[in-house]
């Protein structure tokens, strides 16, 4: 995860334990490895439903961790697309 | 876990009702997944612990396949993702292993049985086998695999697992049937296509429902210029963002 986010094992396990403030730039990037947006963070209220992985989870290595974020962000972006397609046709229906 | 009769019949299902073909023809997947409506199909090359990924993001569907891996075995990837959208519940985001056989979860082992009975259904293999008079299975040559595969465009590996599992050849005899592939099947005087991953340019690519809403958003004006090229971008559309000149030259024979 730490390789996959380039940052020390250390940050992660600071921000863990609440001793240090995550960057946006960070965040956005472990957000697309899991697929949910930033407002997942933001907001209590956001559900978040996660990914189902179909072998030991521990095999995954950064490189790996780097496709399924690259993956995900298209769907986030098919997301809001859908949204804003949808968002036209509500304003002019 | 389904026994191989209903995933037989689920590949039927899917055969007839969705992709409008019949029981016994090859299946030219990835022209037929096209029809698919709300279908995004993303060619990356992954590591290869991984054969790919589906997600469910409301309505849409996406399938991600490893470029990396043999044509064979990408049209049998997209068949297995094909199962998780379309016969499981509750599906969000899977991401497949690339290995086959007996220390998969049930999910998965449904998947690929599935998959080999989409692309060749029980009985096209065996309709196959009748009219080219193959005989038993244990007297089989390489080169009686090599028809085969060829015929339903199944990956070797992919193709050796089914005879197995059919009862038509044992794990000795299939053991015996995996080297030197591409080298047999050209002097068959076959393409090598189905062996090979996709084209350097090819590995990282998407088509579908994706690219289709990013135009449809930008010609309604709901996004910028540069948020247009960003979203193709995010979906390795180069081609379209930088290089819509010679490239799109039509040939139109």
């Amino acid at each position: 995860m730490a390789e996959f986010l380039n940052v020390d094992q250390s940050y992660i396990s600071k921000f863990e334990t609440g001793e240090r403030r995550i960057g946006v730039d960070i965040l956005e990037k472990a957000c697309n490895l899991f697929g949910c947006t930033l407002k997942y963070f933001e907001d209590e209220k956001v559900k978040y439903a996660p990914m189902s992985i179909a072998f030991r989870a521990n095999s995954l290595q950064a490189e790996d961790l780097e496709a399924i974020a690259e993956i995900n962000k298209i769907a986030l972006n098919m997301a809001f697309i859908n949204l804003m397609l949808k968002e036209k046709v509500d304003i002019e229906g | 876990m389904k026994d191989r009769l209903e995933l037989n019949s689920n590949a039927i299902y899917l055969r007839r009702n969705i992709f409008n073909e019949d029981v016994f023809s090859p299946l030219d997947i990835f022209a037929l997944i096209n029809d698919i409506e709300n279908l995004t199909l993303v060619f990356y090359p992954m590591s290869d612990r991984l054969s790919g990924m589906c997600i469910k993001e409301s309505q849409s569907k996406i399938i991600a396949i490893n470029s990396k891996q043999s044509y064979g075995r990408q049209r049998f990837t997209t068949a297995h993702e094909l199962y998780h959208l379309f016969f499981e519940d509750n599906v969000k985001r899977i991401i497949c292993e690339k290995g086959m056989g007996i220390f998969k979860s049930d999910s998965e082992k449904e998947a690929d049985i599935f998959a080999s009975y989409l692309l060749a259904p029980y009985d096209a293999l065996r309709g196959y086998i009748e009219n080219n008079r193959l005989g038993g299975g244990q007297n089989w040559t390489f080169e009686d695999i090599i028809k085969i595969e060829q015929f339903f465009q199944l990956s070797h590996q992919a193709t050796l697992y089914r005879l197995v599992c059919d009862g038509y050849i044992d794990n000795d005899k299939a053991n015996l049937l995996k080297d030197n592939v591409i080298q047999r099947a050209v002097r068959m005087g076959y393409d090598d296509k189905l062996y090979r991953p996709s084209s350097e340019e090819k590995q990282y690519f998407s088509t579908g429902e994706y690219i289709k809403r990013v135009e449809e958003l930008k010609n309604k004006g709901s996004i910028t210029n540069g948020k247009y090229e960003e979203l193709l971008l995010d979906a390795f559309r180069t081609d379209i963002v930088y290089n819509p000149g010679e490239d799109w030259k039509d040939l139109y024979d």
